[in-house]
């Protein structure tokens, strides 16, 4: 009854500080902006804002507390949760379902409106305003969802002694963290966009919004790339299919923005340093929030069935309305706003940085499209002609790895190509040394994988991680002798000064690392084989000895776990332990998998089926080469992200106002 | 016993948000030096990229003078802002 009662209060919460946040302002014709006339009303909305979040975190508490507490008379506990089920399984159980997965949408919505509406930043205070409005209404309409259709908080008539548990598959530790992370990155889009909004209806599109933009759009870029690399993880070690990515309806509903978004966060540093590109860039904003609002109407209309879908349910038409209002009022803002969103420069030479950004970028949103179109042509031709045509992984595979390669080279070039001119032949010159670095990168890829495909991959992946490395030596090097310090100084003082710059580059390195580990599918082997307690059998140059069967019941399943000694010759190096349980509950078999990691290739195991009585078993071998660099190379990524986040941030960014001058005589 | 709970929580949360309506305060009639603040800070950091990138042989002699005279004028145009 709390629960509920806490969802509607932070209902009239959200709707009280749209309207007050708007009150609190006025329409000022002779400097043709709004300009805050009532702050107290204003101070009142952004407390409004942290009001609804102490709602919903009190409606989050009592779900939490009925899970942990096993109170089967609510619906959602009984589906998600069972008595034996252990503590973080229990906690992450709030979001297994349709209900608990709405209610921590508006969860970490109600976050990020609290944390942006009472955290005072001088630089954001202009778009305070009316990005107030965007974020409530977003929130009214998670919450009403919430309160209405979707109600978390339903009671049964007859309560169970017990309830069903969660899923099997979900019982990964990848799934206290994934869910979160996604739904952080798809949610937080909306604040660029609130940003964008506040923006365009106050005609303040200049370098302090992109500056102010940017950082609220880092966040989901990195929360949204960390939960896609986490969902690679979890289906990599629970689906038991032996790869990462399955190019699923959802998991392109995820990639989608993150590649909008990823293409704003270069395009957005053209319009900081040249002041073009402003209509693209308001744009990109929009279309990320719009593609975020997508992926959860796919995840939640059961339109497209994936593994990662809820069932068939009435929010759908709900989510489609919510996005034809996003984007119908975001190009309808764009339209109106667009006499004010001239460049102020000519975009300059072919060659030259901003050039190379403007083609990535284009690139980016081609991939998007192409990415939507293979996701949604399931739903056009079955309303063309009533059967679904599917595009499955070759598809996505054979059109995207080319695109792939090409923004590999085109961030290669990049890092080398200066802001307003280069010259072909300086571009040329200073490509030498890491074309030669990759390919000797090439080369040893071709050594260990006698693949060419996969060497080639492995050239254009070296040459982006060359020359990044290659210009931040050039750079340390060249700060060196201007400022007469020793080498390890200039470089950290060359990454302390410009986090942005450099914290991107090592992104750069981390995704050049992932591709490398992309390119090790290309190798990829499996077998299958049936084998009894005591026999070998040999698969990717290892002896596999099958040592014995352990079959025992735990409260909530029956497990058969496998001990397999793995030998090179008669050297045992290693043990591998899959398991198949069968889950009362749920009446389903799962696979645990075991997997050997190495730098070179991945030992991927799954006992696929077992004979109760002769002990015959069936495993499902799998050589999975080169992933290991595909999460050390995510690893890189994310830090050097969270660098360019966070990098340099004790250092006074803003100086008093006498300082400026000064600063500037002395650079 | 909830009923209780939800009243308290109502009071406090709406006296938190009402509190700011009772307080007197003044509309700020400081000089918005926001956008010129942004300007600089973009141009101090760009000017001190140029230079790295000149001393590491990134750019030509006269790309660097015609972008460091570009962004030395919009520098300037900011502080300029900055001072009046």
């Amino acid at each position: 009854m709390i629960g509920r009662g806490l969802l509607g209060l932070a209902i009239a919460f959200a709707v009280y500080a749209g309207i007050a946040s708007i009150c609190a302002q006025t329409y000022d014709k002779a400097t043709r902006q709004w300009s805050v006339v009532r702050p107290e009303l204003l101070t009142s909305a952004r407390r409004a804002m942290a009001a609804v979040f102490v709602c919903v975190a009190g409606a989050s508490g009592i779900l939490w507390y009925a899970l942990f507490s096993r109170d089967f008379s609510y619906s959602y506990v009984a589906e998600s949760t069972a008595r034996g089920t252990v503590p973080w399984y229990t906690f992450s159980s709030f979001w297994s379902g349709m209900q608990g997965s709405l209610l921590l949408w508006a969860l970490i919505l109600s976050v990020y409106g609290c944390v942006f509406a009472m955290r005072r930043n001088k630089a954001r205070e202009p778009f305070v305003a009316w990005a107030i409005p965007v974020l409530a209404g977003a929130e009214l309409f998670y919450l009403s969802l919430a309160f209405g259709p979707i109600d978390p908080f339903t009671r049964l008539d007859v309560v169970p002694s017990d309830g069903r548990g969660l899923n099997p598959l979900l019982h990964s530790p990848g799934m206290v963290i994934h869910p979160p992370m996604l739904y952080t990155g798809l949610i937080g889009m909306i604040v660029p966009f609130a940003l964008v909004v506040s923006a365009l209806i106050n005609r303040r599109t200049g370098t302090e919004w992109i500056r102010v933009t940017r950082v609220w759009a880092m966040i989901p870029f990195l929360a949204l790339g960390i939960g896609l690399v986490l969902g690679g993880a979890w289906a990599y070690t629970e689906l038991g299919w032996g790869g990462y990515w399955g190019w699923d309806p959802v998991e392109n509903a995820a990639l989608m923005p993150w590649l909008v978004i990823t293409a704003y966060l270069h395009s957005a540093m053209v319009q900081e340093r040249r002041g073009n590109l402003k209509i693209w860039n308001v744009f990109l904003v929009t279309l990320a929030a719009c593609l975020a609002t997508f992926g959860a109407f796919l995840t939640r209309s059961g339109l497209l069935s994936s593994v990662h879908t809820f069932a068939q349910s009435p929010i759908g038409k709900w989510f489609f309305v919510f996005l034809a209002i996003q984007a119908i009022g975001g190009v309808a803002l764009l339209l109106w706003r667009l006499p004010d969103l001239r460049g102020e420069n000519e975009l300059g030479s072919p060659v030259s940085k901003e050039a190379m950004f403007l083609v990535n970028n284009l690139v980016f949103v081609g991939a998007a499209a192409i990415v939507l179109v293979g996701t949604i042509l399931p739903l056009i031709t079955e309303v063309i002609s009533g059967q679904q045509l599917q595009l499955g992984p070759p598809f996505f595979n054979r059109v995207l790895s080319p695109i792939g390669a090409i923004l590999l080279l085109l961030a290669a070039v990049g890092t080398i190509v200066p802001w307003r001119r280069g010259t072909i032949r300086r571009v040329t010159t200073r490509l030498v040394t890491p074309a030669l670095v990759a390919l000797a990168v090439a080369f040893v890829m071709y050594a260990v994988m006698h693949r060419l495909t996969i060497a080639g991959v492995a050239y254009v992946a070296g040459l982006l991680g060359a020359t990044t490395i290659v210009e931040i030596v050039r750079a340390t090097r060249a700060r060196s002798r201007l400022a007469n310090l020793s080498l390890p100084a200039a470089g950290s003082g060359l990454f302390a000064r410009n986090p942005r710059r450099y914290g991107g580059y090592v992104v750069h390195v981390g995704v050049a690392i992932m591709v490398i580990g992309f390119a090790g599918s290309i190798g990829r082997v499996q077998t299958e084989v049936s084998s009894k307690p005591g026999e070998n059998f040999t698969f990717a140059g290892t002896t596999f000895h099958y040592e014995k069967l352990q079959q025992f019941s735990v409260p909530d399943k029956d497990v058969n776990l496998a001990v397999l000694g793995l030998y090179h010759g008669s050297h045992r190096y290693g043990t591998l332990r899959p398991q198949l349980n069968f889950h009362r509950n749920w009446d389903q078999p799962q696979s645990e998998i075991a997997i050997r990691m190495t730098p070179t290739a991945d030992l991927y195991v799954i006992l696929a089926g077992v004979d109760a009585q002769t002990q015959a078993s069936i495993f499902r071998l799998h050589r999975n080469p080169l992933v290991f660099w595909v999460w050390l190379g995510a690893v890189l990524a994310f830090a050097g992200g969270l660098f360019a986040l966070f990098g340099g941030r004790k250092r006074r960014a803003t100086p008093r106002a006498p300082e400026p001058a000064r600063e500037l005589e002395a650079v | 016993m909830d009923v209780v709970v939800f009243c308290v929580v109502l009071l406090a949360l709406a006296a938190f948000v009402a509190r700011p309506l009772y307080e007197r305060t003044n509309p700020s009639r400081a000089t918005d030096h926001r956008e010129a603040v942004a300007e600089r800070d973009v141009v101090v950091r760009a000017l001190r990229d140029l230079e790295i990138d000149r001393a590491s042989g990134a750019v030509d002699e006269a790309t660097y003078e015609a972008e460091r005279a570009l962004l030395e004028d919009r520098g300037t145009r900011a502080v300029r802002e900055l001072d009046d």
